[in-house]
């Protein structure tokens, strides 16, 4: 980026499908292996689709000081949480050693999962002589029944609040609602707080729980989830001719960005620098997107022109690989176009093959991997991946990860509303 | 109707749901906020909890007069008035206050003098007088 001001990652946290910490989660990737499986959380045999990426025995109490304040969090908000601190303890930073006032958090989120046992009980409370719903008894049964917090469950910025709570964040604070790429957005407007003073260090990330009935209810009915009788962890397959849609998936990822000198002056271990961000518009469709990736591309080239980069330097991408065929088709037709020739140099990976999309999250989940892969100079995989669809070939790190010493790495996002995000790291080398 | 040890197991039980806390944490002598930390945000939260226990509708100022305690003539630069403590005793005269005087800084007696057993109290008046009305 260009101001004075430099962005780097000193911290990584992260709770998704295939582990709920930072080493389970990358060690999983690396071995593709996949964390979609059979949804345990409700009954979900005879339910369509019967399986999910779901974060597994998850403890929320270990990420809270006080018990009581779970039951007015969201799962969202405690698996952000969980990301959140374990960033925050990855980054070595402790309240003492932070101006409070100089310490942000930017998250993305989406709509928040809806608790059908709360609300089905006074539906049923509320239907009048006729059986009808009444909306007067509604206003009865609701203000005795109804738990006085429960809204405080369902405000997406109780994500942000709660985080800035728990950590004494009392700088800038955002919440960011552009469904599949809010985690990565967040992220990069939170670099551009850094950069333009407003604080020094900031916890961005996202976070998405919704895999429950009524939130995979309404994305089947939209047609965009796979419904097919393979096993589960064959259905997350982006780029494959036999894809057939995407699979729903919850988790949270959080990095801690820091001002470059503030890292140095406390000694930070640094992860990479966040060197460019590009986000763009689709302006085309409520759904899906423009055909040649139109919004994409405008994202990618304005992450490299913020960052001062040409096509060439860039030497991985973490690609969003949704699984549904139309975005995927368009993802690579935007690659290919904004990349030119290089496209078919370039190594791009889709860990959404092994953790299905975690929406609101999956832009953060997947900065995440991105950063890994420039400390560790491993590439995950794309798994699932037999034969390419046509249109989509390109280099996918298909099914086994791959040595890649790269300096340069991008991620990108895109989905429903036709939002597009780019997000450019580079590997941290002592810097100049 | 429950019993009073009944309505003190409903009452703490409530509390240590409503706090994240362990029962045995809580007796009588607890007060709500010097000993439990409750903060505001707890209150609507516990009050949901009993009267849904014990079907009953609570209003707010009846348990803790935050009425009086903004009201000039009863609390005087923090401290309660004579008048104050009349006040006090008449809202809060299903309970004991034995420890209230005039002099008393007001946020003193909110934070160490509503205790579980002033809860319990209320609870207790409030079954006596459904009662009362229902026979």
């Amino acid at each position: 980026m260009h101001s004075a001001r430099r962005v780097v990652v000193t911290g990584l946290g992260v709770v998704a499908p295939l582990g709920n910490d930072l080493d389970s989660f990358w060690s999983g990737l690396l071995a593709g292996r996949s964390g979609i499986d059979q949804i345990r959380r409700f009954e979900s045999k005879g339910f369509v689709p019967p399986y999910a990426g779901e974060v597994k025995e998850f403890q929320p109490e270990q990420y809270f000081d006080k018990r009581k304040v779970i039951k007015m969090a969201g799962r969202h908000t405690q698996l952000a949480m969980a990301a959140a601190r374990m960033s925050f303890s990855d980054a070595r930073l402790t309240a003492e050693g932070l101006d409070a006032e100089r310490f942000g958090i930017v998250f993305g989120t989406g709509m928040l999962r809806a608790d059908l046992a709360d609300i089905g009980q006074m539906a049923r409370m509320s239907r009048g002589a006729d059986g009808r719903f009444d909306l007067r008894l509604f206003g009865a049964v609701s203000s005795s029944k109804l738990f006085p917090l429960w809204m405080l469950r369902h405000i997406p910025n109780m994500v942000s609040s709660q985080v800035a709570i728990s950590l004494n964040a009392q700088g800038p604070s955002n919440t960011i609602t552009t469904t599949c790429t809010a985690g990565a957005q967040a992220i990069g407007e939170a670099s551009r707080i850094i950069e333009r003073g407003d604080a020094d260090v900031i916890i961005s990330g996202g976070s998405d729980a919704r895999v429950d009935p009524l939130s995979l209810v309404r994305l089947r009915k939209l047609g965009l989830l796979a419904i097919c009788q393979r096993d589960p962890q064959e259905v997350s397959r982006p780029f494959d001719i036999d894809s057939s849609g995407m699979v729903c998936a919850e988790g949270a990822a959080a990095l801690v960005l820091e001002e470059l000198e503030h890292a140095r002056a406390r000694g930070a271990r640094i992860y990479a620098e966040v060197v460019g961000y590009g986000t763009a518009t689709d302006a085309y469709d409520l759904v899906y997107p423009h055909p040649e990736g139109r919004g994409l591309q405008l994202a990618i080239n304005r992450a490299l022109t913020d960052a001062h980069l040409s096509p060439e330097a860039v030497g991985y991408i973490n690609a969003h690989g949704a699984s549904i065929p139309r975005y995927d088709l368009a993802e690579a037709r935007a690659l290919k176009t904004a990349f030119g020739k290089h496209a078919m140099r370039l190594a791009a990976s889709s860990i959404k093959s092994m953790i299905g999309h975690a929406q609101a999250a999956s832009g953060a989940i997947e900065a995440v991997a991105c950063v890994k892969t420039l400390e560790t100079g491993m590439a995950p995989p794309t798994i699932n991946l037999r034969r390419m669809a046509p249109g989509c070939d390109l280099d996918w790190v298909p099914n086994s990860a791959r040595q890649l010493a790269v300096e340069v790495a991008m991620s990108i996002n895109f989905g429903f509303g036709g939002y597009n995000t780019a997000l450019i790291f580079k590997r941290w080398s002592g810097g100049v | 109707m429950p019993t009073r040890e009944e309505i003190s197991e409903i009452v703490i039980g409530s509390l240590a749901e409503t706090l994240g806390i362990e029962r045995n944490r809580i007796s009588l002598d607890s007060a709500l906020v010097a000993d439990l930390q409750a903060e505001s945000i707890d209150f609507l939260d516990f009050i949901f909890r009993l009267e849904d226990a014990f079907n009953i509708e609570i209003d707010r100022d009846e348990l803790f007069p935050n009425e009086i305690a903004r009201d000039p003539n009863a609390v005087q630069q923090n401290l309660i008035t004579e008048e104050g403590v009349e006040q006090i005793r008449r809202r809060l005269s299903f309970t004991d206050l034995p420890s209230l005087r005039a002099g008393m800084d007001i946020k003193t007696f909110m934070t160490e003098m509503l205790t579980v057993r002033v809860v319990v109290d209320y609870i207790q008046s409030k079954l006596n007088q459904s009662t009362a009305l229902a026979g």
